[in-house]
């Protein structure tokens, strides 16, 4: 017992050792990336990111929109880095929501593997050409992207106001895709006390929709959720609670293979992603706390517009209209 | 103790009966010995070893508890069961002064149960908590020890278990969804005064305790067990559950988010 407790603080200081010896190397990447900023030290815009990606994690609980999706759009907008830096740690921030939660919700039975991994393997592999077709559209004028990312953003914004999730979609005919997978399953109601039985319906066309999902969430940096819970939900009939499980599991294998394109590209910088991640997880933390208080609904309109101000803005920043400031 | 080392005296003077009997039990794994009268049983207890006697009150020659006295005095240990389809008050207050245990032959349903469960040196010990997990981890924890525990996931359980067992000691947690672990306790402790309980709760205060040792129970706090490592793992499974409630709210499923985060609270 006690050699194991010395074992632990042995391995703690080792850790700690080689975090303060790796920090200089840290501040060296931030001085060049946080070059444009100016005349400030090199921890101003790493302290002012983690409160804005903190109010950012609590926001992004609270109206229900995925955190990925409103870091890109918004650290773009109003923080001097560049796309491919905010891009590459959206990633990386989308990663760490879903790999911190996706344990959790396949213990809990809510996420469904049959489903996750088929999808995810389409996506996966669409969102590493997304990535590298975005670092090359970049590379060429990151102009392109940002036009691009404006329309995405504007078009999730239309996306969160008009679509209507379906708790319980009616299934009637399983295809045959979908019977070859397997895809469906039971789950306990506690609202109704009833076993609930799904299955799944247009899975070709789901499939197909997930290759375009893929694509944007390695292109633009976003996490998927927003798109995967609409197909999962209403086009392929699973039920909202496994939709939005299973779309929260399979971002961690998505992103997972597009984050390693940008990280082999050099554009994940530890200073701009470590206070995001940690801002962000903290926040949602504080989030689901606030839920049970406040009213997420006009939360969610709040989000929902700021994030239609953030498309239009990333449009007009891309095409040099000036319009938005 | 394992059950092929346990040798069972069934002692009846209804052949059909014995012969019915002495089939369930080898079934059940036990080493079968029978008897059809008090003196064939005494004749085969100072032969044979014998750890438990069941005998029929109603023989012609010798009675039941007369066997038993006799059967005790050959083997001092010897656990001894009295079956009988005529039992009254009396007998059963005679049969319990003879330290021996009372069936009547038209409820057996019991039997088996205790049977399995009687205490051969072991120590019986029950285990009640509403977390099967939990639970789980104790039962495996505790059968490394040797003991084999009883389990049961709410107090309805755990009294129908102490009702046809003999419990040493009852190992309850506080917060059931049927039955407080207290009132649980209180109710083990009339059922049987000499059984030991300890009380395991993750939600303990000083109230709780102070009630705890009134009932001469022991107190424990469930994170106390793993001491630093079970703090480490508590904050580690409150943090998985709190990032999947973030997942859930994140996707838009409020409904679930918060479902997730009220089961942490239970």
């Amino acid at each position: 017992m006690l050699n194991n407790l010395k074992n632990s603080i042995n391995r703690f200081l080792v850790t700690v050792t080689v975090l303060v010896l790796t920090c200089p190397a840290g501040a060296f990447a931030a001085e060049q990336a946080v070059v444009i900023g100016g005349d400030k030290p090199w921890w101003y815009w790493p302290v002012i990111l983690f409160f804005f990606c903190f109010i950012l994690g609590i926001l992004a609980v609270m109206a229900g929109v995925g955190g990925g999706v409103l870091y890109v759009p918004l650290v773009s907008g109003f923080f001097p880095f560049h796309i491919d830096f905010v891009r590459g740690v959206g990633l990386m921030v989308a990663l760490a929501g879903a790999l911190a939660a996706g344990p959790g919700l396949l213990r809990r039975n809510l996420a469904n593997l049959r489903l996750a991994l088929p999808v995810a393997l389409i996506a996966s592999a669409f969102s590493i050409i997304g990535a590298m077709l975005g670092l090359y559209l970049s590379a060429l004028n990151p102009d392109i992207i940002q036009v691009c990312l404006g329309a995405t953003i504007v078009g999730i914004a239309c996306l969160l106001i008009f679509s209507k999730n379906s708790e319980k979609p009616v299934v009637t005919n399983q295809d045959a895709i979908s019977m070859a997978l397997g895809l469906g399953g039971v789950y306990w109601d506690e609202g109704g006390r009833e076993n609930v039985e799904w299955k799944t319906h247009r899975t070709l066309l789901g499939m197909f929709m997930f290759i375009l999902i893929g694509l944007v969430a390695g292109m633009f940096g976003l996490g998927a959720g927003w798109a995967n819970v609409p197909v999962l939900n209403l086009m392929m009939g699973a039920p909202l609670k496994v939709s939005v499980a299973t779309s929260k599991f399979l971002l961690s294998i998505t992103d997972t293979s597009a984050a390693w394109i940008y990280m082999n590209r050099g554009c994940v910088i530890p200073l701009i992603g470590v206070p995001s991640i940690v801002g962000l997880m903290l926040g949602s933390l504080l989030g689901v706390r606030l839920l049970a208080i406040a009213k997420p609904k006009m939360i969610r309109v709040f989000v929902i517009v700021v994030l239609l101000f953030a498309g239009l803005k990333a449009m007009d920043k891309g095409l040099g209209l000036g319009i938005l400031g | 103790m394992n059950k092929k080392n346990v040798s069972i005296l069934l002692v009846d003077d209804n052949e059909k009966f014995l012969d019915s009997m002495a089939q369930r039990a080898q079934i059940k794994g036990y080493n079968v010995l029978k008897a059809t009268n008090g003196e064939q049983a005494l004749e085969i207890a100072s032969t044979h070893t014998v750890h438990v006697a069941v005998v029929d009150q109603e023989m012609p020659g010798m009675e039941g508890l007369v066997v038993i006295t006799k059967l005790k005095a050959i083997l001092p240990d010897i656990k001894t069961l009295l079956l009988t389809g005529h039992g009254d008050e009396k007998l059963k207050r005679a049969t319990e002064a003879l330290n021996s245990t009372y069936f009547d032959k038209e409820d057996i349903s019991g039997f088996w149960d205790f049977l399995a469960n009687l205490s051969l040196g072991k120590i019986n010990i029950l285990l009640v908590d509403d977390n099967p997990r939990f639970l789980k981890t104790l039962a495996d924890r505790i059968t490394l020890k040797g003991h084999e525990p009883l389990t049961a996931l709410n107090g309805k359980q755990a009294l129908e278990i102490m009702g046809s067992n003999r419990i040493h000691l009852a190992i309850v947690d506080q917060q059931m969804p049927d039955m407080e672990g207290l009132v649980l306790i209180t109710q083990l402790k009339k059922i049987d005064p000499a059984i030991k309980t300890m009380l395991l709760t993750g939600h303990g205060d000083e109230k709780l305790k102070e009630a705890t040792e009134a009932l001469n129970s022991s107190y424990f706090e469930k994170e106390d067990m793993g001491s630093f490592w079970g703090i480490f793992r508590k904050i580690l499974n409150s943090l998985e559950t709190t990032m999947a409630a973030a997942g859930m709210a994140e996707g838009g499923d409020l409904e679930d988010a918060l479902k997730i985060r009220g089961s942490k609270k239970d």
